[in-house]
């Protein structure tokens, strides 16, 4: 597919360019030389990603490592666009390092289909990355020992498939052809086709995960212990982590099953993992009995009576376009206070409202009616059992309506407090119905 | 452009944020466009195509596909061109996504899994190097919004062009209630009237929270534009039409199936498509079944009438006899004697002429019995056609005669037909004049009629008969405009005009003098 765009100096100076990098769907490197990302530690409350590091055996003050003493696995959650992604990217450029973790970041989205991706995948997939880590990092031995693991887990059904594959041509050829090179490094199909739907590979391998799940994660702790010491022994970290992402379109059936009905079989693996969920399943996996030990969420941003937080979400902004030529000062001003703290619904406030003053300069106006718009579409997703609970205001987030609400950005949650979304709560009919509410 | 002056002020301010923000991109998008029905989609399409000039437009219209995701859609139906190609050089339109939208659950409509995939899809989707507009209806946006939110927070060109106008429900029932044209051919009510249906089918809304209503009401106007556009001679348009209704049902279950698939059966059945149409007609016996029909009898009598264009003679008659029994089992006695008249011809193709006769006069008498005299004139032709098969001229002409008297007014469009036959009676015995005025007539008939099939071979038999005279010309002419004519409806006899071109072609060369001949 070709990718060729033209690269944009920031901050980009034309409507044209302005338009492009303030669409919400506009993904950029934040850490390469352009450096877009904005720190901001100083007014996110940072406490959680302190305990979160102290549970990952470091200290951020000292820079000091030591591995944990047993395998975490670390729930980690928060609002769509509230910048969780940027959040475990900058965790795996802090921990992945030789004297830390040798990391794996798996993107779902990216290493999978999202629709067809199954319980019995992810097995397959840490598997397969941790392979292709190995062997891309030159570990010494590291990723011969997990593809003999992976033949020896999975062989004789390898044997089956081949011998069908020569009756049957039509099957998905590169599945096939590749056997079990599809967990290495080099394999011919990457895992997102071999996974992608019903094929001999994919329901072989699903089948056999899923008839002998417990002797796989056996085999799978006992080379896991054999690749970590290849990886310390080759100076590339002390313990390995897995870092993932994306889980937010995954089906509620198939995390319900990874994270809160099998969660246990997760616990077994001696892995260490920070696994990033959806916050509508976050309150049930805290409240399912085979809990997690550690969760933390991303808090949303706290604006009020924070001319920090103001000034760094303008830098946002700034670092992408030159704000004096696109936005008044108090537009801008208004665009963050109603962003709500979340970075995405920042981004779509500011966009909106270029769109509206199509390409002059974004005045309060132009602002009032993406505001407007917005505000809307909130309103028009409410059905009465969520009017009911933003009439009682009650935010118990185990509810399933809340978790809804939460979810789909209704409710805002800051640390310790729930609020509605800015941009609801000032939509003129929300108003009125909050007025003959009381 | 014309439509600037009449909008209003609301609607000219988001037509121009929709412009500005599709605009210059140098990368693809998703854009999604709201709209109650067809007219108003098409009216803003042209508003994007008149200024959108950087893209090359494409339209892709799903409406007789069923699709689950709209990414496999657009990797299956683009071309390659546009899916490799640089970004952004293409707006890619897509409609009729709509129907993949439900599906029958338990006798219910339900929506189906494409909007949930559409959320998975998201990132596929907005990497594309071409704009993705994907035009909705207002049910199709609340369904996005309820089960795609992880799409639509990334979503940032949603247009909603709301509509005050009625749903267009209403508009539907009257055409529909109107029904077929009875007349046949291209002629100036039938155009009428499909363009009363397309405009009705563009003003129908894209929702309604009677959905089963609403997809009945599309399925009765498709239905119905199939009908109208085969007996306009399009044929391209009927099965198009035909095929998204077919579509809409596959996906409902709404108990249309049967009808539909005879429709497209009938329409290629009358272009000489008789493969096509026998795979339809079997279809449609088999969905008709399926829903509980039980008087098969016309679905087996076209079965029997595609086998019998493909020369399969005995499931010619086979279907014949299941249609026969079927009819008279259900006491349909008036359409006994259309399966009578078919089976004649079939008869009388095998040259099997006392089976042939007894078969029309069985015809004849079951028309005259159920007072299907209109009837008589096809039947007093089909024995005309047979007499002069057998080179008996006499009774042909008489035949062919009571053919012309039991014309009604109002219901002359075989006429052209007859006075065909006639001509072809004088011409076999080298009667130019009479066979020419006849042809003349057979002529003005067709064009009164609307009869535009059958021009290309009366212009044939014209051409044979100047060919007959030895004036090579005037057949070089008539040829010319048969070949034209048959090639647009890909007629069985366009090989013997063709054939007959390219002789007279011949002969008119070899009739020139040495010294007409050009020097090298």
């Amino acid at each position: 597919m070709p990718t060729s765009r033209i690269p944009y100096t920031f901050p980009v100076r034309t409507v044209r360019e302005a338009k492009a990098v303030i669409e919400p769907e506009f993904q950029p490197n934040l850490f390469d030389e352009q450096e877009l990302y904005v720190n901001l530690d100083e007014i996110r409350d940072r406490s959680y990603l302190d305990k979160l590091y102290f549970a990952l055996g470091y200290d951020r003050e000292t820079e000091s490592f030591e591995s944990p003493a047993g395998c975490v696995k670390i729930i980690f959650s928060g609002h769509r666009g509230c910048g969780k992604s940027t959040e475990l990217r900058r965790i795996y450029s802090t921990l992945n390092a030789p004297g830390r973790y040798f990391t794996v970041f798996i993107d779902l989205e990216q290493e999978v289909e999202v629709g067809s991706f199954q319980y019995a995948d992810f097995f397959s997939l840490l598997i397969h990355k941790l392979i292709e880590g190995t062997a891309r990092n030159k570990v010494k031995g590291g990723a011969g020992r997990l593809q003999a693991l992976a033949e020896k887990l999975l062989g004789e059904k390898t044997e089956k498939t081949r011998s069908k594959k020569k009756k049957r041509s039509t099957e998905v050829e590169a599945g096939a052809e590749g056997g079990f090179k599809l967990f290495g490094f080099g394999g011919k199909a990457s895992f997102k086709e071999v996974f992608s739907g019903e094929n001999e590979i994919s329901t072989t391998v699903r089948q056999e995960i899923k008839q002998n799940t417990l002797q796989l994660i056996n085999e799978l702790n006992v080379e896991m212990g054999d690749t970590r010491l290849n990886i310390q022994e080759s100076g590339q970290g002390e313990d390995i982590l897995f870092i993932i992402d994306g889980s937010e379109k995954i089906q509620s059936d198939v995390y319900e099953e990874l994270f809160i009905k099998k969660a246990n079989i997760l616990s077994e693996l001696d892995i260490n993992m920070l696994m990033a969920v959806p916050i509508s399943s976050y309150y049930q996996i805290e409240k399912a009995p085979n809990n997690f030990s550690t969760l933390y969420t991303v808090p949303m941003i706290k604006l009020e009576k924070n001319d920090l937080a103001l000034e760094l979400m303008k830098k946002i902004i700034g670092k992408r376009i030159e704000i004096p030529l696109f936005i008044e000062g108090d537009a801008m001003n208004t665009c963050i206070e109603y962003s709500g703290g979340c970075i995405r619904q920042l981004f779509q406030v500011v966009h909106t409202s270029l769109i509206s003053s199509l390409g002059k300069k974004i005045e309060m106006t132009h602002v009032k009616e993406a505001i407007y718009e917005r505000g809307k579409y909130l309103w028009e997703y409410l059905d009465n059992e969520h009017m009911k609970v933003l009439s009682e205001e009650n935010y118990r987030p185990a509810e399933r309506k809340v978790g809804e609400l939460l979810y789909i950005l209704i409710l805002l949650k800051y640390n310790g407090k729930i609020k509605v979304n800015p941009l609801l709560a000032s939509y003129p009919d929300f108003l009125e119905w909050k007025s003959k509410d009381k | 452009m014309e439509e600037q002056g009449q909008i209003g002020e609301k609607e000219k301010k988001l037509r121009n944020e929709m412009l500005f923000s599709l605009s210059e991109r140098d990368r693809g998008t998703l854009a999604i466009v709201v709209t109650s029905n067809e007219w108003k989609r098409k009216q803003l399409h042209r508003f994007l195509g008149d200024h959108l000039n950087e893209y090359s437009f494409f339209d892709l219209d799903l409406t007789a596909h069923s699709y689950t995701s709209l990414y496999r859609a657009l990797q299956e139906l683009l071309p390659e061109s546009i899916r490799g190609s640089q970004p952004v050089q293409y707006l890619v339109s897509v409609t009729g996504l709509e129907s993949s939208l439900y599906k029958t659950e338990d006798g219910r409509i339900e929506f189906s899994s494409l909007v949930a995939q559409l959320n998975f899809e998201r990132e596929l989707i907005f990497n594309q190097p071409y704009i993705i507009l994907l035009w909705i209806s207002e049910g199709f946006d609340r369904e996005l919004q309820r089960k795609a939110p992880d799409l639509m927070h990334w979503m940032s060109k949603r247009f909603v062009f709301q509509d005050d106008n009625p749903d267009g429900l209403t508009v539907a029932e009257e055409a529909i209630a109107y029904g077929s044209l009875r007349k046949r051919g291209k002629i100036k009510e039938r155009l009428d009237r499909i363009a009363q249906l397309e405009e009705t089918w563009e003003r129908l809304c894209l929702y309604n929270e009677d959905k089963a209503r609403l997809i009945r009401d599309k399925i009765n106007l498709l239905l119905l534009l199939g009908k109208e556009y085969g007996a306009a001679f399009d044929l391209e348009k009927a099965e198009e039409a035909l095929k998204k209704a077919i579509a809409l049902d596959a996906r409902v279950d709404a108990g249309f199936g049967g009808r539909l698939f005879f429709e497209l059966g009938r329409v290629n059945y009358h272009f000489a498509r008789y493969e096509p149409a026998l795979q339809y007609f079997l279809k449609s016996l088999e969905g008709y079944i399926r829903e509980g029909g039980e008087n098969p009898g016309s679905i087996h009598h076209m079965i029997g009438m595609a086998y019998a264009g493909v020369q399969k003679w005995d499931e010619a008659m086979k279907s014949y006899g299941l249609a026969l029994e079927s009819k008279i089992n259900s006491r349909m006695d008036y359409e006994l004697a259309s399966t009578y008249h078919e089976m004649g011809i079939a008869y009388a193709a095998q040259q099997k002429w006392n089976e042939a006769l007894e078969s029309y006069r069985l015809a004849l008498e079951w028309k005259k019995k159920t007072g299907g005299e209109a009837g008589l004139a096809s039947t007093y032709h089909q024995i005309g056609l047979a007499y002069a098969s057998q080179m008996k001229w006499n009774e042909a002409l008489e035949n062919y005669r009571q053919a012309q008297n039991w014309k009604r007014a109002g219901d002359e469009y075989d006429l052209g037909e007859t006075y065909h036959q006639v001509g072809v009676v004088y011409e076999e015995q080298r009667k130019w004049d009479e066979a020419l005025e006849n042809y003349e007539k057979a002529l003005s008939w067709h064009g009164k009629t609307g009869n535009e099939y059958a021009f290309g071979v009366t212009y044939h038999q014209i051409g044979s008969v100047f060919e007959g005279q030895g004036a090579y010309e005037k057949a070089l002419d008539c040829y010319t405009t048969a070949v034209e004519n048959l090639s647009r409806f890909n007629h069985p006899d366009l090989p013997v005009a063709q054939s007959s071109l390219s002789r007279i072609r011949q002969k008119l060369d070899e009739s020139r003098s040495p010294q007409d001949q050009p020097t090298p």
